[in-house]
């Protein structure tokens, strides 16, 4: 059986979001693991925040943005 | 053997990625240091620039890594550090560091134990970082913390052991791995306090600030195992007055 893509048409609705405060403009139906793609992040290598709540990567999949959500990504840096 | 939680170390030297040049060096002098515990910090991705990526060569080189939540100001900062960082590594390993005030980086001793009790409970393996306060650290080894780290002298100072009096009360005391860290600026500095029976130590400016921070790693590796291998050995006493090692037979004087 083949696995149809959604279609996106004219009629697809951009949401607004917050990344690492700043504006991004995104589809509606984009779940938290496509935004990360659509953003060239390393899904891997990253926590994700979401209005103040750590988001498991167990949960990015079924997790779709919402207008004005906030989310600040994290990442390991070098230090003592 | 060193044993924290339920991970096994044969190296007692622990270091941290800060301060290098270049990924590269700090790589191969983590690598000839022999460290299988290496510390890592967080924070917000830039989108512009991305990340160090120095993730993944650190994971490939087989290292443990330990994350730290340093930035934390407070134990609500510091709990949610540590939950990033286990989202992010998938560890509950984590190395507790709450110091507000950036001039010295002293830990904040109040915001620690709570922090501690509370990542404790979580299930973390929590690493605090202290001040070398004998009173502190046991009351972070009763709620649970899976070993201590006294400082020698303010972080990255190169000082030494400034604290060595209090240190060696804490080695007595304890029944949890003590890590000297902060402050260790000389190989020699880490053989005295593994010579006091500190169970390892953690270093990152005195290797990463040297001119060949390769070669200091190794400096580092064996000063580790030196102090350790004398402290097995047993040191001898510390005497307050001159003890004969010849025979004082007064025969110059017949």
């Amino acid at each position: 059986m083949t696995q149809n893509k959604p279609e996106h048409t004219a009629s697809e609705t951009l949401i607004n979001i917050m990344l690492n405060d700043e504006h991004i403009s995104v589809s509606s139906d984009s779940n938290i693991s496509g935004l990360l793609q659509q953003q060239g992040i390393a899904a891997n290598s990253v926590a994700l925040v979401r209005n103040g709540t750590v988001l498991p990567k167990s949960r990015w999949k079924e997790t779709l943005c919402r207008t004005g959500d906030q989310f600040e990504v994290f990442a390991l840096v070098a230090g003592g | 053997m060193l044993k924290i939680a339920d991970h096994q170390f044969s190296s007692r030297l622990f270091t941290g990625t800060g301060k290098f040049s270049t990924s590269a060096l700090m790589l191969e002098a983590i690598t000839c240091s022999g460290s299988e515990l290496v510390t890592m910090a967080m924070k917000r991705l830039d989108l512009k620039t991305g990340s160090d990526d120095i993730l993944a060569p650190l994971l490939s080189s087989g290292v443990k890594l330990l994350p730290n939540t340093s930035g934390a100001r407070n134990a609500k900062e510091a709990v949610f550090a540590a939950e990033l960082a286990r989202e992010i590594l998938d560890t509950n390993w984590i190395k507790l560091e709450i110091h507000p005030d950036p001039k010295y980086l002293m830990p904040d001793p109040i915001e620690t134990l709570e922090a501690a009790k509370i990542l404790c409970d979580k299930g973390f393996v929590v690493l605090p970082y202290v001040h070398a306060d004998p009173v502190l650290c046991r009351r972070l080894e009763e709620v649970g913390c899976a070993g201590v780290m006294p400082l020698g002298s303010p972080i990255g100072s190169n000082q030494g052991l400034v604290t060595e009096t209090f240190l060696k009360m804490i080695i007595e005391q304890a029944r949890v791995p003590v890590i000297v860290d902060a402050g260790i600026g000389a190989p020699s500095q880490a053989t005295r306090a593994m010579e006091l029976g500190a169970d390892a130590v953690l270093v990152n400016t005195a290797i990463a600030s040297s001119r060949d921070p390769v070669a200091m790693g190794r400096c580092f590796a064996a000063a580790v195992q030196t102090g350790r291998d004398a402290y097995l050995a047993g040191l001898g006493h510390v005497l307050s007055v001159a003890s004969e090692t010849s025979p004082l037979t007064g025969f110059l004087n017949d």
